[in-house]
C-alpha cells in the first residue's frame, strides 16, 4: 500500500472519533490527532485496536506511542504492514 | 508548584465491552497492575478508566516540565497501599441539578458523600512519584496528579455539560475556571486563559502572565478543572 492509500483508509479509522468532519476531510501527514481532529485523549486506545484489526497488525507499546499525528500512524502502520509480508 | 495534571472520564462515554477486552486493557495497564486487578472489588472497566485518568493526569504534569514527552500509558505504574479500591455501589451523583453552584467545586464538600468514593493513590514514572487522587461516581472518574501529598492549595471543579462537542467542552471549562479564579482572587484581578504551544492553559492577569498553573480536561459530558500556585 502506498502512503496515500493507507491515509485513506486511515481516516475511516479515525472518523468515528471525531466531530470535526471539515478537519477530517483535509488531513494531511502533520495533522496532529487531538489538537487538530480534537480527538479526545480516551479514545487513542481505540483508534490503535481499530489499526490493528484493520490492518491485521500488531502495534507495539513503543509504536503505539509514537501514533500521534497522521504521518506518524501511517510510519507504524506502513512498518508493521511490512514486516508482516517478512 | 511546579505543575499540575487533572484528567475526567465520563463513565457513560467509554466502551465497557472493549474496556474489558485484552487487547484494549494490556495497552494502558502495566504487568503489575494486572495482577493488582484481582485484588480489587473494582469492576474492571472502572479499574481501568481509573488507571488511564491517573497516567493521563501524571502525563500532562510532566509534559508541561518537558514538552517532547511521549505519553506512554504501560509505562506510568500506579502504587495502591493496602487500602486497594473496593466497590461499594455508587449511586447517581446529581450534579446536573446544582451545575450552576459552586458546591461541587471542591472534592471535599461533595452533597453526596455516600454516592461517591475517594482514593488517594501514588505513581512512578520515570523515576519520579507522583500523588494522586481520584473521585469515582457511577457518571464519571476524575483524577488530580501533584507531587505533594497535600492538596489543600490547590482549587478543584467538576462541571456536567449539556453539549458534548469539543467547543462546547473548551468554552464550559474556561468559563467555570474563571468564575472560580475571581471567587479565590476576589481582589479585581482580571483574569483570562490563554493556551500554551504544548496545550496546557496559561492564565494571564490584564495581559500578563500569571505563576497560578492550571489543568483543563473534558470527555463526553463533563469537563473538569484544577488550579493552584
Amino acid at each position: 500500500m502506498t502512503r496515500q492509500e493507507i491515509l485513506d483508509e486511515l481516516k475511516k479509522v479515525l472518523a468515528p472519533y471525531t466531530a470535526d468532519k471539515e478537519a477530517l476531510a483535509k488531513v494531511d501527514e502533520n495533522t496532529d490527532l487531538i489538537k487538530d481532529l480534537k480527538i479526545n485523549s480516551a479514545n487513542l486506545v481505540d483508534i490503535i485496536i481499530d489499526a490493528e484489526s484493520k490492518y491485521n497488525i500488531e502495534i507495539d507499546y513503543d509504536s503505539a506511542d509514537r501514533m500521534t499525528n497522521v504521518g506518524s500512524c501511517i510510519d507504524v502502520i506502513s512498518e508493521k504492514m511490512g514486516q508482516g509480508q517478512v | 508548584m511546579i505543575s499540575i495534571g487533572n484528567d475526567i472520564v465520563d463513565l457513560s462515554a467509554i466502551d465497557i465491552n472493549r474496556t474489558q477486552q485484552k487487547t484494549f486493557y494490556t495497552k494502558i495497564l502495566s504487568e503489575t497492575e494486572q495482577q493488582l486487578f484481582r485484588r480489587t472489588t473494582l469492576p474492571i472497566h472502572v479499574f481501568v478508566w481509573l488507571l488511564w485518568s491517573a497516567k493521563e493526569s501524571v502525563y500532562k504534569f510532566a509534559k508541561r516540565l518537558n514538552p517532547e514527552l511521549v505519553f506512554s500509558p504501560t509505562r506510568v505504574e500506579c502504587i495502591f497501599g493496602a487500602e486497594l479500591p473496593k466497590f461499594e455501589g455508587f449511586r447517581n451523583v446529581d450534579l446536573e441539578s446544582d451545575s450552576s453552584k459552586s458546591k461541587f467545586d471542591k472534592f471535599s464538600d461533595a452533597a453526596n458523600p455516600a454516592s461517591e468514593k475517594l482514593f488517594n493513590f501514588r505513581a512512578t514514572y520515570k523515576s519520579q512519584t507522583y500523588y494522586l487522587q481520584s473521585r469515582i461516581t457511577t457518571d464519571f472518574i476524575a483524577t488530580l496528579a501533584l507531587k505533594t501529598k497535600k492538596s489543600d492549595h490547590v482549587f478543584k471543579g467538576i462541571k456536567r455539560i449539556e453539549q458534548s462537542d469539543s467547543q462546547s467542552q473548551s468554552a464550559a471549562v474556561r468559563e467555570c475556571t474563571l468564575k472560580r479564579l475571581n471567587e479565590v482572587y476576589p481582589d479585581g484581578s482580571n483574569f483570562s486563559i490563554g493556551k500554551s504551544p504544548v496545550g496546557y492553559p496559561i492564565i494571564f492577569n490584564e495581559a500578563k502572565e500569571t505563576s497560578i498553573k492550571a489543568t483543563f480536561s473534558h470527555h463526553g459530558n463533563y469537563v473538569a478543572y484544577s488550579f493552584g500556585e
